[in-house]
């Protein structure tokens, strides 16, 4: 039973990192209909951001992720504008090419500068445990959950709430028809693929101290976002914050009761199901 | 049309003379660069010919590599029939992996073949009886000596006679595509590119189709896996991952992917290139994602595709005065 309880919190804290990257899978896909295969690359480069403001300019740790989700923000608009915007009405295939292309560069650029070497972080609170019963909760494990929470509450209410929120709705609803209610296009697919980098590069710097940051660190957790995206429904937060849960939970469950080595693989086995059962998704509306 | 066979004619003489007297390390490039084209070759049929951009076509690489890998090395079977069983093995693979994928259109075709591609991956590591895990395995043997009329015995431990087999393997290949794909069954293929639900009104069973081209599609890559396998005599798991498929995805798009002589020009061109720059190995990547970044911008049929247009534009204005 502790075992099991144990297992429940790990899966929530890692699930709460596979929301994050979904979420800005999904805003991505919702509103551009992009699918975006370099996202994880942000992630890998918001966490080596994070690694260095806080090893080597040694700033706090949350001003840290503060400043790599402030820098990713130009940065997805660069690559949005040099390289989404281009191919805004070509073939579907084009764009996922293209962020293949974008995903190969980030990821050996990453390993031209910074090397292949797995890096640790210390934060001044890596050591940190605490003990709830037979329940082993670490400090960053706690961030993680935590932030996750205040950042899907913010990208929420930014959307429900501010006037560029209603214009993302709009166009993620009826592109033509938001243009002609005077929406501006360029201006939403920027903000909208900004606000994806942001929430990649927090969950990097945040699993960035639970783990270890490599340049290929972001692939993995990107193609787990995908199952989670297609799991909850295309383009649907709601779909994106379950099924980033259920993913958590499914891994660590399934790591501790049927297999660690295979851990990766359940996440492609949920996607292969969705795919042929319900390919809509748990909170799908469109496909 | 004379023309294209005479300059057809003519790289063919070329290919046969060059590798005599060719320094060995050039050679070396050469067989890359063929087992290179045979698996984009196999990845161009899916890409160019049912807009289909699969992510784990290293995996069937590595399943024809490790196929024939294995029946070499624990059953003592030979090359010559570990081949063709390769090819065999990894088309098996294709049904399993293409059925179900090639039930999904566009980009989720792409994301399921992504999720293949990984669980092949974690069963080329974690299988560890069978392929023993990341260590890799060694001592894969070179194909056996044959003897032929006229020439002798002919050992394949030799550079010049592997050169010639892969050779030989890829024009089987190619002109195997190119038949497929001026037969009825190519025809078809196309016009489910084109327009899939047209197609099936018009009585083409689309997923038959679809799932014949994967078929021969994987059947070749495991031909190059094999070639691959018994030409290093070393396999290890980290040259089947998801790298190794986009690598062929951006040889495939570079040369481009809508002539069948494209994926060839690709390969040929990234293997030899990097090489003849004299450049790090280490700064290969980025330039193939540079290179694959700008080819989408501003080539999008890639340079066969262009140096074609080109030349047919060319020839109708000259028609045209």
């Amino acid at each position: 039973m502790d075992i099991f309880l144990q297992q429940i919190v790990n899966g929530l804290t890692m699930g709460s990192s596979y929301v994050l990257i979904a979420l800005g899978l999904t805003i991505i896909f919702g509103i551009m209909n992009v699918i975006n295969l370099a996202h994880g690359s942000i992630y890998m480069i918001g966490a080596y951001l994070t690694y260095f403001l806080v090893q080597r300019a040694g700033l706090d740790f949350f001003l840290s992720i503060g400043l790599a989700m402030g820098a990713s923000i130009p940065f997805g608009i660069l690559i949005e504008k040099l390289f989404f915007k281009p191919l805004r009405d070509k073939s579907e295939l084009s764009v996922l090419l293209v962020s293949v292309g974008i995903l190969v560069l980030l990821e050996s650029l990453a390993q031209l500068f910074f090397g292949s070497e797995a890096r640790i972080m210390r934060t001044p609170y890596s050591g940190v445990i605490y003990h709830l019963g037979e329940i082993t909760l670490t400090l960053p494990r706690i961030f993680l959950f935590g932030t996750s929470i205040l950042l899907v509450t913010g990208l929420y209410l930014f959307i429900q709430k501010t006037r560029l929120g209603k214009a993302m709705r709009a166009t993620a609803q009826n592109r033509e028809a938001a243009v002609i209610m005077g929406v501006k296009l360029d201006r939403v697919y920027s903000l909208t693929f900004a606000l994806g980098c942001a929430l990649a590069a927090a969950a990097g710097g945040l699993i960035g101290a639970i783990f270890v940051v490599h340049p290929n660190m972001g692939f993995m957790p990107q193609l787990k976002g995908f199952v989670v995206v297609i799991l909850g429904g295309m383009g649907s937060i709601w779909g994106a914050i379950a099924g980033g849960l259920i993913l958590g939970l499914t891994e660590s469950l399934g790591g501790g009761y049927i297999s660690s080595q295979y851990i990766d693989a359940f996440a492609f086995i949920i996607l292969i199901l969705v795919l042929l059962l319900k390919p809509s998704g748990l909170f799908g509306h469109r496909l | 049309m004379t023309k294209a066979r005479m300059i057809f004619g003519l790289i063919a003489v070329a290919l046969i003379i060059l590798p005599f007297g060719m320094p060995d390390y050039y050679l070396h490039l050469m067989i890359m660069a063929g087992i290179s084209s045979i698996l984009a070759l196999s990845l161009g049929l899916l890409v160019g010919y049912l807009g289909l951009v699969s992510f784990c076509q290293a995996s069937f690489y590595g399943i024809g590599a490790y196929t024939s890998a294995l029946l070499t090395t624990n059953f003592n079977i030979s090359f010559w029939f570990a081949l063709p069983l390769a090819g065999l093995v990894a088309s098996f693979f294709g049904v399993i992996i293409g059925y179900p994928s090639l039930k999904t259109k566009g980009p989720y075709f792409s994301i399921m073949t992504l999720g293949f591609g990984q669980i092949v991956s974690l069963i080329f590591v974690n299988w560890v009886a069978l392929t023993r895990g990341s260590q890799g395995m060694p001592g894969i043997p070179s194909p056996g000596s044959l003897v032929f009329p006229l020439l002798g015995t002919i050992s394949f431990k030799a550079k010049i006679p592997y050169y010639f087999l892969v050779l030989l393997v890829l024009a089987v290949t190619f002109f195997f595509m190119r038949k497929f794909l001026a037969s009825h069954l190519g025809r078809s293929l196309t016009s489910i590119r084109e327009n899939e639900i047209l197609a099936e009104a018009v009585g083409i069973r689309a997923m038959k189709y679809k799932l014949m081209a994967f078929i021969i599609s994987t059947f070749f890559a495991g031909l190059a896996g094999s070639l691959y396998a018994h030409y290093f005599r070393f396999i290890s798991p980290v040259s089947f991952t998801v790298f190794q498929s986009f690598d062929t995805l951006i040889k495939v798009i570079f040369g481009g992917a809508g002539l069948l002589i494209g994926p060839i020009v690709g390969s040929t061109l990234l293997t030899i290139i990097p090489e003849a720059l004299r450049m790090a190995s280490e700064y290969r990547d980025t330039i193939y994602a540079v290179i694959l970044l700008l080819v989408i911008l501003f080539l999008p049929a890639g340079i066969t595709g262009e140096l074609k247009d080109r030349f047919l534009s060319r020839r109708r204005s000259k028609g045209k005065a």
